[in-house]
């Protein structure tokens, strides 16, 4: 994304206080506008977070395998996709709300398709200027 | 066949025209069909179109050669003329009609791409930017199949304990002797395997 951002003399959108709006925003700018992508854009936003999550995250278990869920990502994604099945069922009125964070190869398709239905749609729809020759 | 979109075609944003184009690994549908592109351009002295065009036949024959250096020899008794074509002149055979190739066909030893006159490209003053673009677009896609192929094969030894102390197969076959746990079978080890696939 950053690197896209580079091909275009505007000013780089802020990386902070919600950075995903930002660069919708930035793209917005440009004429790509995400929500015609038909990609699942709450699902993109999910992962940026998740992988935060993952990267940074407080440990879930005691092998350090599995991260979980903070309020944040919980309160912005409360059907997320990359939560655990069993926790949500078990824990669906009572117990902890933060859940594991869980990732299965039917999601990780999932995730996968979408993200290249994304970065496509931005590929086809960035300007001219920006995608071949700059005069 | 119909070629009216591409023989009228509009611009493509603010002053820019698409010049050239060219279908690059097209994949065959249902019918084993490809649909691939190839676009060149031409530009012509003004007013020279009408003749021009009358001459083009089946575009392939007449344009085939576009932007590719050529030579002849003629022969006027006993003299002999070598005439060298340069890349940047193609003449229409059959009239005095010239033209200056701007986009076209370049094939070499290890690839086939579009080359660009330099004099368009210098005359404009273009950088290069696509096909950083591109590649990067590449990079994601061969990223994205290797996650894929990864997580397969790194958590396929997981998901198969969970199955065998599921089904109860070897070597997770339960006891017959009496346990004081409440806890099914070899829980421990399918949770151990449940936590490395998540």
């Amino acid at each position: 994304m950053d690197e896209t951002v580079k091909l275009s003399s505007s000013q780089a959108p802020n990386k902070k206080n919600n950075w995903f709006e930002n660069y919708k925003r930035w793209f917005l700018g440009v004429g790509v506008e995400w929500t015609a992508s038909g990609a699942d854009l709450l699902l993109i936003e999910e992962m940026t977070v998740a992988r935060n999550r993952i990267q940074h995250g407080s440990r879930g278990d005691s092998h350090g395998l599995i991260k979980t869920q903070d309020e944040d990502y919980r309160s912005r994604f409360p059907k997320a996709l990359f939560q655990s099945d069993l926790e949500a069922r078990m824990f669906r009125n009572f117990g902890p709300k933060l859940r594991s964070i869980e990732l299965t190869k039917e999601r990780l398709n999932r995730a996968i398709v979408e993200i290249m239905l994304f970065a496509n749609f931005i590929e086809e729809h960035l300007p001219v200027e920006m995608k071949y020759w700059r005069g | 066949m119909d070629f009216t979109e591409d023989l009228l075609a509009d611009r493509i944003g603010g002053s820019w025209f698409r010049l050239g184009a060219r279908t690059d690994g097209a994949t065959p549908d249902a019918r084993r069909m490809k649909d691939e592109m190839l676009r060149e351009s031409l530009l012509l002295p003004p007013g020279a179109f009408a003749t021009a065009f009358s001459k083009l036949d089946s575009v392939g024959n007449v344009l085939h050669n576009l932007g590719k250096p050529d030579g002849s020899l003629r022969q006027y008794g006993r003299q002999e003329d070598y005439l060298y074509e340069p890349f940047h002149r193609f003449e229409i055979p059959f009239t005095d009609v010239v033209g200056e190739p701007l986009v076209f066909l370049h094939e070499q030893v290890s690839n086939i791409g579009l080359f660009i006159n330099p004099d368009l490209w210098m005359y404009l003053g273009l950088e290069e930017k696509g096909k950083e673009f591109m590649q990067r677009l590449r990079i994601l896609h061969d990223k994205l199949r290797f996650v894929s192929w990864f997580f397969g094969l790194t958590t396929a030894p997981f998901v198969g304990i969970k199955r065998k102390i599921e089904a109860g197969d070897h070597p997770y076959k339960s006891s017959a002797m009496p346990s004081d746990s409440s806890d099914p079978p070899f829980a421990v080890e399918w949770l151990d395997a449940d936590q490395v696939i998540r």
